[in-house]
């Protein structure tokens, strides 16, 4: 009678750890997956900023002063064969 | 081996027996207890714990993105990020006396006002203590762990354009909802929709459990593209406010529209705030909250066109029949004209008889009442209606009016006369731009348009045919006269083929009663290239001061008309349509290419 006792106490244990194992499981999958959400959250907010930065940095004014800095920059984007170097220049 | 006896052994297995039994029951009675007080928990804890555990749930609010604000190329006017504001809950502060000097050396913040701010609201759980931060303060707030202060992250629209077509663009409010422009009329497109997530959490707010019936996503809001070039706005405003300042006069407004497409490009509307006040000017309006905020009145003021409205009437009396081109008139040679009701029509220059087409060429009065008599008042009213006037263009600028025109009940053969000179009528500057496209876009009447289609919607909208296509290209080579013989001799270009007409009309008296005598509204409408147009640009200039300079709409609104279509029409990739021209307009301002 001892025997059994013990052994449905054991089983009932192991039972009950087993379960415990199982909800640490799906307790670390749920705080995985929000934290996932979080990161993919902190990830999309960068890049509306990283959006708002380039908006900022290609506006006319902005482009203008850039070009007005140095006049060779406006060449190469307006005439870029005259400076590309001579042996790389396709051949007629 | 000594066996036990039988007796002996059967008291043990009772012994036994008893000893499991009682464990058994201790162990089910444990268990009940231990249920029992779960349950207990979870039901109804005690007062105590109850206040202490609180909501085992926690929200999650995520917030939507308003869409952005594209011009025609894809520029970003108006875009949203995610900021912060510092908050404090006084109640978790731990000493309250010191908290605003603590934020002062911290971020910066002011520690009076946040001292004056909490000091009335101690028993509070939220106060506000900063406007948006910037990102080193959130980063130090994050790092110092300072207890009861908080970040509370909020919505931010940022115009990366500043205040380039800033009436046009319109504003947020502090939900983040459109309060004027665009940003209004566009509200249920740009805006989404906020996500929620409900999640079981353990004691360290950790979550446990997401419910899925309670998950809802953000739904992020559209971005809208307007028909506006943000380039091509820019140079307008520019080229406006120096024209304005140059001038002293009272404000002015440009509208540049594609003729075929019905595309608005730019839309200018300034008011020169620094000029000074003269005899007869209407009451200054209170200024707007912030210039985002203001009307855009190229779609709200009218005004009266004068001469710009005569290539309507001539077109109109042309296909109708009641003139030829070659026809020479009877006009005057140096007195005024006189009706058959007696009125006295004066011109500028008088030229003696003169054709159809010189009339318009040179502007005649004269010439424009002589045929306006014999166009039925109907026919003239129909003639208005035709080309758009007194309906609403419906592009989408908010407060769109329909201008002023008589009704049939009021109009009589003086209204008939004044209406083909540009008088006793008004117009918003969108009106003159549409009907005026008629001429080029081979008499179709285009549907502006505000807000660029998409895919298959992008073909252009049109309304109605107004008049023959012989005439609309018949009216722009004559208005190219205009540009070559008549009153935009001086506003010519050197690389593009303008079609175009002045007008310069008298400013009519705020205070009601007639006009004032030597002030004006100098208009100039023009649209290039002749053969194939692609653009009308319309440019009003209101009351520009006699004292410092000529007034007529040729030499005032006309040079900014000639500049916005050159600088417009070489971005655009327009090639010249004048031969022996030399290069194309500079684009960029300020910069010298190296040759």
């Amino acid at each position: 009678m001892f025997a059994k006792l013990l052994t449905i106490i054991i089983a009932t244990a192991c039972i009950a750890l087993a379960l415990l194992a199982l909800r640490q499981q799906r307790l670390m999958v749920v705080h995985e997956m929000v934290d996932t959400h979080r990161e993919l959250m902190e990830h999309r907010r960068s890049l509306w900023t990283t959006r708002q930065r380039i908006a900022e940095a290609c506006r006319t004014p902005a482009l203008e002063a850039w070009l007005a800095e140095d006049p060779t920059r406006w060449l190469a984007i307006n005439r870029p064969w005259t400076v590309v170097p001579t042996d790389m220049q396709a051949q007629p | 081996m000594t066996r036990l006896p039988d007796t002996e052994r059967t008291w043990q297995h009772h012994r036994l027996d008893s000893w499991a039994s009682l464990l058994l029951l201790a162990v089910v009675v444990a268990m009940a207890v231990c249920i029992g007080r779960i349950v207990q928990l979870k039901i109804e804890p005690d007062q105590r714990l109850a206040g202490a555990a609180g909501s085992p749930f926690s929200t999650r609010i995520e917030p939507a993105r308003r869409g952005d604000l594209l011009d025609r190329r894809g520029r970003i006017i108006a875009t949203t990020t995610l900021g912060h504001r510092a908050f404090i809950d006084p109640v978790m502060v731990k000493d309250i006396a010191t908290i605003g000097v603590d934020l002062h050396q911290l971020i910066g913040l002011d520690a009076i006002a946040v001292d004056r701010r909490v000091g009335p609201r101690l028993q509070s759980r939220f106060v506000p203590v900063s406007d948006i931060l910037e990102p080193w303060q959130v980063e130090r707030l994050r790092r110092s762990g300072l207890d009861g202060v908080g970040l509370e992250p909020r919505l931010v629209r940022h115009y990366p354009q500043q205040d380039t077509a800033a009436q046009l663009i319109g504003a947020v409010g502090f939900e983040h909802t459109g309060l004027g422009g665009a940003e209004h009329i566009l509200e249920d497109d740009l805006s989404g929709s906020t996500g929620r997530m409900v999640f079981l959490r353990d004691v360290r707010r950790r979550p446990l459990w997401i419910n899925p019936d309670t998950f809802q996503p953000h739904d992020d809001g559209e971005d809208c593209r307007l028909t506006i070039d943000m380039v091509i706005q820019r140079q307008v405003e520019e080229r406006l406010e120096a024209e304005i300042l140059a001038r002293n006069a009272a404000g002015g407004r440009v509208v540049v529209v594609d003729p075929i497409t019905g595309e608005l490009l730019a839309l200018a509307d300034l008011v020169n705030t620094e000029r000074t006040s003269r005899d007869g000017d209407p009451e200054p309006e209170p200024p707007a909250p912030h210039p985002r905020l203001a009307r855009n009145r190229c779609g709200t003021d009218p005004y009266e066109p004068g001469s710009t409205f005569k290539p309507f009437v001539w077109a109109f009396a042309t296909e109708q029949g009641v003139v030829t081109l070659d026809e020479v008139l009877p006009t005057p040679d140096g007195t005024p004209h006189r009706t058959r009701s007696g009125r006295r029509i004066r011109d500028v220059h008088y030229y003696g008889a003169s054709s159809w087409q010189k009339v318009l060429v040179k502007s005649m009065n004269s010439g424009m009442a002589i045929v306006a008599e014999r166009l039925e008042p109907s026919a003239m009213q129909s003639c208005l209606e035709r080309f758009g006037f007194g309906t609403r263009t419906n592009c989408g600028l908010p407060g769109e009016t329909v201008g002023l025109v008589t009704s049939q009940a009021d109009w009589t053969s003086y209204t008939q006369v004044s209406v083909a000179m540009g008088h006793e009528i008004g117009v918003t500057p969108l009106q003159m731009v549409r009907a005026f496209s008629v001429f080029a876009s081979n008499g179709n009447l285009p549907s502006l348009q505000l807000l660029a289609g998409t895919g298959a919607d992008t073909a252009p909208h049109i309304e109605h045919r107004v008049i023959d296509p012989a005439i609309a290209h018949l009216t722009r080579t004559t208005m190219r006269k205009v540009m070559t013989e008549g009153t935009g001799r001086k506003c010519n270009s050197d690389w593009y083929q303008l079609f175009g007409k002045s007008g310069t009309a008298q400013l009519p008296k705020a205070t009601g009663g007639g006009y004032h005598e030597d002030r004006y509204v100098s208009s100039f409408i023009a649209g290039a290239p002749l053969e194939s147009p692609r653009l009308v640009v319309l440019c009003v200039i209101e009351d520009p001061d006699r004292r410092i300079g000529p007034y007529y709409g040729g030499l005032v609104a006309g040079p900014v008309v000639r500049d916005v279509m050159d600088h417009a029409l070489a971005y655009l990739g327009t090639p010249t349509d004048i031969d022996g021209a030399v290069g194309l307009p500079d684009l960029l301002v300020g910069i010298q290419e190296p040759h």
